[in-house]
């Protein structure tokens, strides 16, 4: 029986990464310290230009991998510069980095975690930006992520995960609905973040039923440099470049908002200060989570799958573990029973390596019936 | 979200009125995206059989049947890789490097897996019918050495494939355990073929027949069935075992498993040109074929007599009419119906005509009493009885058509299509015990008594039904077995496996009804017919003959290629393989690559690759000068190609040799071979995969445009 331990002044440090600087940027992290750095994977979105051989031969978005560390507040500034140095995060269309400051954080002994000093002060450089996240049908999430992407949101990335809720409560006839879910992220500034999180909401129609579920997580620190177009040889610098120079000339982001105000309010209520509670385990017990979740009297629940960037099997061979991100999002009050139902299953189950954190989620959106 | 909402039953119970709205909406979209893979095709065949070449279509009900049959065929089978096969083979891929098997290390028993794995794919799934069908018309004086691959050694031929298939897999496995690049395989696999390919072109005769037959093999040993498993399987290991920086994916099987038959099949007509043990033609006149004397000395006596009764045959069919006689001849059916005609009413049965034929130059006349005029005889002149016309039948569905017969061919699992013609030569309408084979005495007579059944092996005669549980129950079952009896590892969602791997069984085999249905006799039809955009024919089923759509028979050749092409294009898209091909590559990318892009590609390298084809049976060229430079080409292309589109592109020319493709491709090419005197349909198949493989990778480069983040552009930022 393992017990978990809590901790606090926890930063969940996320990089998006094209596939070609990931094992170098990993190895990097690693060997500054970093423990558990999990590897999901990603594709980018490119602006589509339409057109008959657009639409024939779909030009492939840019491979990418979302990488998340959790990390002590005190190592999240280390960290962060290594990455930023070694994927040169600065330069146009080389990724993203933003770190979240996580509510609470625990973890068993044996999770792989990275070390640092517990005491120091929470130094969140102010809220900033804000992480959406939309959890869709798969087949959706093109749509979703051109809608965040015209209304000015900087490369949305896209991974696969699995999700359910009420589909997991049909017996037999479940199966005509796949778990197979889509996650389109993206990072933006506050400013803009209401007019990216409507775009999106209306083009995945998240407030019919059954479409999905979306959230918003204010980030404390963020470094947003993913590339959303393809270059062309007729250019000589991309959009973004010309954008962020303007930026810099105009000394804020303001101009890009347009003069009329488009964004017309969703004719709904978001859903306002939950929880977001995340539990990291291998991937082989994903499932008991998931369904325990469920158990626990929450409505929904997803699943990113992805493998420990730094792991190696046993037998010397080079072996991948697989581990997965459960996700949940709860009313404040049902936090803590539903963690605890969890663990009571993984501990029934022999599971020594697992964590838990939660994250603030100040708005978020889905069916609401009626 | 609010808690209060969801603290209803754990279990929803749903009413039946219900359930069964579910069911239909879900069907439903099944049954369209299906629609939407097939419209093309069955749309293109219709409009060319009744605008272009102005014929009616033969059994428009039958066929109109049998394509719905395919298309709900279609729903369940992908319906059943979604829920079944594929997690299946997925769960189990990444299942075998973390645990071993009665404490064997992972790496042998993941080899020895893949190898079992790759040679029970091809017995259950042998194409190699229709590499016979496309053989059918061998002659054996003309090309022995593929006639005796193709008949009395088919049984050792379908276990060769097998081997290569099995070496395969497993030589793929390892690949992806080593991290190692497919590149070097593809180098060396197209080396040392094209390499023995020369070899056998240029050494002998006997030699070259069989290349067709031996790049043909590569392209069809990969069914639909076969290639998601495999897949699913690559995927599941590559999770485990890729680490980082290596771009393995799980793919790349599939391409080995279409470059070792190639091999195999080619090493086992060395084997057996080598030790002398094929047909030895003595009714020939080639030169080679007298000096051949002692060729041919190791092989069994019986089947010696058995090549030359089918020689025999051959001589004596060949011995028949011509194009222009064809016209102008009645069978012996018909000269029995006209006869009795005849006798009955004096007058000639409906359809038939009298026609006269001038064959001198001559007239002799006869003088009328008191005039000038004279009646005028002509001599030589001979008057004929000739079909007047064509008629096709009014029947909407072929009466010979048994659906039982079809759907489970009498439950006789064990078929056996390696047996000869005459094997029911006692007349009794059924083989009898013995009668697999036989030998023939001094003195000519056949003794039947003989019942080794040297001739028999597994084969695509099985009925739909059997056909679907062989191709999937066995596979499936060792799947299980392996993971639950010996990995110990239990399917997260049981239930839905096994009504996948159902609903896999159900759907193969309304696909596999559907397709003897609908798609093969509108396919016959058509592919016969588009013969006569250069040729007089009789038109599929129909009596009477239509003369060549254009006098040039260059132009009318080219219709028919660009017949093919598109043909090629329409079919490829409706292939249940690459869909699946498709969509896991969308899902391993994470959605970059789209199902889209990939299946565009395809097709069109498949139209490439079937129109070049079609060039070649019509045009009778050699099959060398168009594999050779493409291959040649292909290794440019892999080598400036990024890996994941070689990939991609490697594999999909293993799955678009599909069950829709191949019998609408073949029924053309030997059509055409028919008329062009080409010695068989071999070829049209292996281009249409190598084709898929260049446009892909031209595609790969042409759409892979680097997102910006070159420090050059920075710099010039800067500058600017």
């Amino acid at each position: 029986m393992s017990t978990l331990n809590s901790k606090t002044n926890i930063s969940l440090v996320n990089l998006i990464l094209p596939k070609d600087s990931l094992s170098s940027v990993s190895t990097e992290l690693q060997k500054a310290g970093a423990k558990g750095i999990f590897h999901i994977a990603a594709r980018g979105s490119i602006i589509s230009e339409g057109g008959f051989l657009a639409k024939m031969f779909p030009p492939p978005s840019p491979e990418q991998c979302l990488v998340q560390v959790l990390v002590p507040d005190s190592e999240k500034q280390r960290f962060t510069d290594i990455a930023i140095a070694k994927a040169r995060l600065d330069k146009m269309g080389s990724g993203a980095i933003f770190s979240i400051s996580c509510q609470s954080a625990q973890f068993t002994n044996y999770f792989p975690l990275t070390e640092g000093n517990d005491d120091s002060s929470h130094t969140s450089s102010g809220d900033a930006l804000e992480a959406i996240c939309c959890i869709c049908e798969k087949g959706v999430a093109e749509d979703i992520a051109q809608a965040a992407l015209s209304a000015g949101a900087p490369g949305p990335t896209v991974t696969f995960g699995e999700g359910g809720g009420i589909r997991d409560k049909i017996p037999l006839l479940r199966m005509t609905k796949g778990p197979e879910k889509e996650f389109v992220w993206c990072v933006v500034d506050r400013s803009e973040s209401n007019d990216v999180f409507t775009n999106m909401a209306r083009a995945g129609r998240i407030t019919e039923p059954g479409r999905g579920f979306m959230y918003s997580i204010p980030v404390s620190d963020g470094l947003i440099n993913v590339s959303s177009t393809v270059s062309s040889s007729s250019h000589g610098a991309s959009m973004e470049q010309v954008i962020s120079v303007i930026d810099e000339l105009k000394g804020s982001k303001d101009w890009r908002s347009s003069g009329d105000n488009k964004s017309a309010s969703l004719n709904t209520t978001f859903l306002k200060d939950l929880i977001g509670l995340y539990c990291v385990v291998p991937r082989d017990y994903y499932s008991d989570v998931y369904d325990s979740i469920l158990e626990a009297g929450a409505p929904g629940v997803s699943t990113n799958f992805g493998v420990m960037g730094d792991q190696s099997g046993s037998d010397g061979e080079t072996c991948n573990e697989e581990w997965a991100l459960v996700y949940t999002s709860l009313a404040p009050s049902s936090v803590e029973s539903v963690k605890d139902k969890v663990s009571a299953k993984l501990q029934s189950i022999d599971v020594d390596r697992y964590a838990f954190y939660t994250l603030p989620i100040p708005k978020a959106l889905t069916y609401l019936g009626g | 979200m609010s808690n209060e909402q969801s603290s209803d039953s754990k279990k929803l119970q749903l009413s039946f009125q219900q359930k069964i709205a579910i069911l239909t909406s879900f069907a439903k979209d099944k049954v369209v995206e299906q629609i939407q893979c097939v419209w093309f095709i069955i749309l293109y065949l219709i409009v060319f059989q009744v605008l272009v070449l102005g014929l009616p279509i033969v059994y428009s009900l039958m066929i109109a049947a049998g394509i719905m049959i395919v298309i709900v065929g279609l729903a369940f089978f992908m319906e059943g890789l979604r829920l079944g096969l594929m997690p299946l083979g997925e769960t189990l891929g990444s299942t075998l490097p973390r645990k071993k098997i009665l404490g064997i290390p992972c790496l042998p028993t993941s080899l020895a897996f893949g190898f079992v794995l790759g040679a029970f794919a091809t017995f259950a799934e042998p194409a190699i019918g229709v590499l016979r069908a496309a053989g059918a018309g061998v002659d054996p004086t003309a090309a022995p050495l593929l006639w005796t691959i193709l008949n009395t050694g088919a049984g050792l031929l379908v276990n060769c494939v097998g081997v290569g298939v099995g070496i395969a897999v497993l030589l793929g496995v390892l690949r992806f355990y080593k991290g190692w690049s497919l590149k070097p395989f593809i180098y060396a696999g197209v080396i040392i073929l094209s390499c023995i390919t020369l070899y056998m072109q240029f050494s002998d005769d006997r030699l070259k027949h069989v290349l067709g037959l031996a790049w043909d093999c590569g392209a069809v040993t990969t069914g639909p069935v076969t290639v998601p498993l495999v897949l699913a399987l690559g995927i599941g290991v590559c999770r485990i075992v890729s680490t980082g920086g290596s771009s393995n994916t799980g793919f790349g099987v599939v391409t080995l498993a279409s470059l070792f038959p190639i091999l195999a099949v080619m090493c086992y007509a060395l084997y057996l040109f080598n030790t002398d043990n094929y047909y030895y033609a003595k009714h020939s006149t080639a030169e080679w074929h007298i000096q051949a004397g002692e060729y041919g000395k190791n092989y069994s006596t019986d089947f010696q007599k058995f090549g030359e009764l089918k020689a025999q045959e051959k001589i004596d069919s060949e011995g028949g009419v011509g194009e222009s006689e064809l016209a102008w001849s009645l069978s012996l059916e018909e000269r029995k119906k006209i006869q009795e005609h005849l006798n009955e009413h004096k007058s000639l049965p409906e359809g038939y005509a009298i026609k006269t034929k001038v064959s001198e130059g001559s007239i002799s006349s006869t003088a009328l009493e008191g005039g000038e005029r004279e009646n005028v005889e002509l001599k030589g002149a001979r008057i004929y009885v000739v079909r007047e016309g064509f008629k096709a039948p009014d029947a909407i569905w072929d009466p010979n058509a048994d659906i039982a017969r079809t759907f489970t061919n009498n439950l006789d699992f064990f078929p056996n299509t390696f047996r000869p013609q005459e094997s029911d030569k006692n007349g009794n309408g059924v083989i009898d015990p013995g009668e697999d084979f036989y030998t023939i005495e001094a003195d000519g007579s056949i003794n039947y008594s003989k019942s080794d059944g040297v001739l028999s092996g597994p084969d695509q005669d099985r009925g739909a039904l059997e056909g679907a549980i062989w191709a999937i129950v066995p596979l499936c079952s060792i799947l299980l077995i392996v993971l639950i009896v010996g990995l110990r590892q239990k399917p997260k969602h049981m239930d839905e496996l096994l009504i996948g791997i159902a609903c896999a069984v159900i759907g193969m085999c309304l696909f596999n009804l559907g397709i003897s249905l609908g798609l093969t006799p509108l396919g016959e039809q058509l592919g016969g017919n588009v013969v006569s955009s250069f040729a007089s024919i009789q038109p599929w089923q129909s009596e009477g003959f239509i003369d060549p759509m254009f006098q040039s028979s260059t132009v009318g050749k080219c219709l028919a290629i660009l017949f093919g092409f598109i043909l090629g294009y329409g079919a490829t898209l409706a292939e249940p393989a690459l869909n699946a091909l498709g969509s896991t590559v969308e899902k391993i990318t994470v959605g970059a690559f789209k199902k889209n892009l990939l299946m565009q590609a395809v097709a069109t390298g498949v139209a490439l690759g079937i129109g070049t084809g079609v060039a070649k049976i019509a045009f009778n060229l050699e099959l060398w000068y168009l594999l050779i430079p493409p291959y040649a080409m292909l290794l440019i292309l892999t080598y400036i190609s990024s890996e994941d589109f070689v990939n991609f592109g490697w594999d999909s020319a293993g799955v678009t040799t599909g069950p829709i493709t191949v019998p609408l491709v073949l029924a053309m090419g030997l059509g055409i071979g028919a008329k062009t005197g080409a010695i068989d349909g071999f070829g049209v198949l292996s281009l249409a995969s190598v084709g898929p493989i260049i446009t892909v990778l031209t595609v790969g480069l042409l759409v892979r445009k680097k997102p910006k983040n070159s420090s050059s552009l920075d710099n010039q930022m800067e500058a600017a």
